[in-house]
């Protein structure tokens, strides 16, 4: 049976919130204490779970949030186009007319076509104009799937921090404490794809917008 | 125009940390308040701060206990050896694309995202050398090397599924690796990181999901 210190060790190793709460200093110890020996059914008093806890030492790594929050206050948001997702078979000549699908919407930026790995399929996302020429460049018998109702939304990075995919798990964060789902993501260096139900996009730009406000700090009490 | 109650509510919505804490009663909330006047420079007061928080009702539908089962029931695998090659999105490029995937075969293409005048390509690192012997300049793309990839089968599609997804992202950021890029066809995900990170990414994520 591991001591009391040890096993407080175990459990912050695997809570991720309680362990970066601790190392930003922000807990109040007693309630943590009193949480760590009901929610655990540890057998040790306050104290000594106060001890295992200051002998417990992490360190501060407040790099990546803030990063991604001093990041997404600069992001351009854009999109609303109506999407359409092709879900089709990996195989050989799939992959060989994977190219051939960039001549269908003829180079404008807008329009792009955007080919993702799945299990044992690509996904395709393009512009609901160009769906129907898609599956046609593919073979109907190789699509599994398609669906219609999409919208994308971009969120392209401005400024010199860039946080990797720090930006869009805010983004996912905030859409999912207002109920909206986030079916498909796509991240590269500097943009980022959110496809969402068509119904969702306009509170998901407002929702990030303010996000974006919020960074910046109150502004009026 | 954004006041203080809102700005502390979008915070904690977005920092999954702060949010489960504060849900589960453990938070100092002077201090707190304190942190965020320090680290965010918000031109509000430290009472302020603290009346938001007070008044911030966690919303129980997100309950993290909810997402981190669901990560725990999640398939987990990892693959390296990948890499970027970042290609001008000029017509000349685009053009060369369907050779490109004529020379490559369906296993060694992961990714083609468009972004902002480029065209990234994500293939098997040995493809490299192919991708750059059919394009008009090997000097305009950039290529990066040595990434790895985790992926993370979710057992259902939804909100809570989305949010595992931004929790996997945060987990990674705070041990220090940094997600490249994220193909989230929810219920399944890949989170790309450089290949000397991927055994310890892929224990990060690990040790989160065997918390149940």
């Amino acid at each position: 049976m591991p001591n009391t210190t040890d096993r407080v060790a175990e459990i912050l190793e695997q809570e991720f919130a309680l362990r970066v709460t601790l190392e930003r200093g922000l807990m109040n110890r007693q309630a943590l204490c009193r949480w760590l020996i009901k929610h655990y059914s540890l057998d040790a008093g306050v104290d000594a779970i106060d001890k295992a806890l200051r002998e417990w030492d992490g360190a501060t790594s407040e790099g990546p949030l803030q990063a991604a929050r001093q990041a997404f206050a600069h992001v351009k948001l854009s999109g609303n186009s109506p999407t359409s997702l092709l879900y089709v078979k990996r195989s050989e000549e799939v992959h060989d007319k994977l190219g051939s699908l960039f001549a269908v919407v003829d180079g404008e930026e807008e329009d792009d076509v955007r080919v993702v790995p799945d299990i044992g399929e690509f996904l395709v996302a393009l512009d609901h104009d160009h769906a129907d020429e898609a599956v046609r460049v593919l073979g109907a018998k190789n699509i599994r799937k398609r669906e219609d109702n999409f919208r994308l939304l971009r969120i392209t990075l401005q400024g010199p921090v860039h946080p990797g995919a720090g930006t869009v798990a805010l983004a996912i964060s905030a859409l999912a404490a207002c109920d909206i789902e986030v079916p498909h993501v796509f991240t590269g260096p500097t943009e980022q794809f959110l496809l969402l139900n068509e119904g969702d996009v306009g509170e998901a730009l407002k929702i990030l917008r303010e996000l974006k406000q919020s960074i910046l700090g109150p502004d009026e009490e | 125009m954004t006041t203080t109650v809102e700005a502390v509510e979008k915070y904690v919505q977005t920092d999954i940390a702060l949010h489960e804490s504060l849900a589960r009663g453990i938070l100092n909330v002077r201090q707190t308040a304190r942190w965020l006047l320090e680290t965010q420079g918000w031109d509000t007061t430290e009472e302020a701060i603290v009346s938001a928080i007070r008044r911030y009702k966690p919303d129980p539908d997100v309950a993290l206990d909810d997402v981190f089962h669901l990560l725990s029931e999640s398939d987990l695998t990892f693959d390296t050896g990948f890499a970027t090659v970042s290609l001008p999105s000029a017509r000349e490029y685009r053009a060369c694309l369907p050779a490109i995937t004529d020379a490559l075969d369906a296993r060694d293409t992961l990714a083609i995202l468009p972004e902002r005048k480029r065209l990234n390509l994500m293939v098997d690192e040995e493809r490299v050398g192919t991708v750059l012997d059919l394009v008009p300049s090997r000097a305009a793309c950039r290529v990066t090397q040595g990434l790895g990839q985790i992926n993370v089968h979710l057992q259902q599609e939804g909100k809570l599924a989305s949010t595992a997804l931004a929790i996997l992202v945060n987990v990674l950021g705070y041990q220090g690796i940094a997600v490249h890029s994220v193909f989230g066809i929810i219920p399944t995900c890949s989170l790309v990181v450089t290949d000397p990170d991927t055994p310890a990414a892929f224990t990060s994520v690990e040790a989160v999901i065997k918390r149940f």
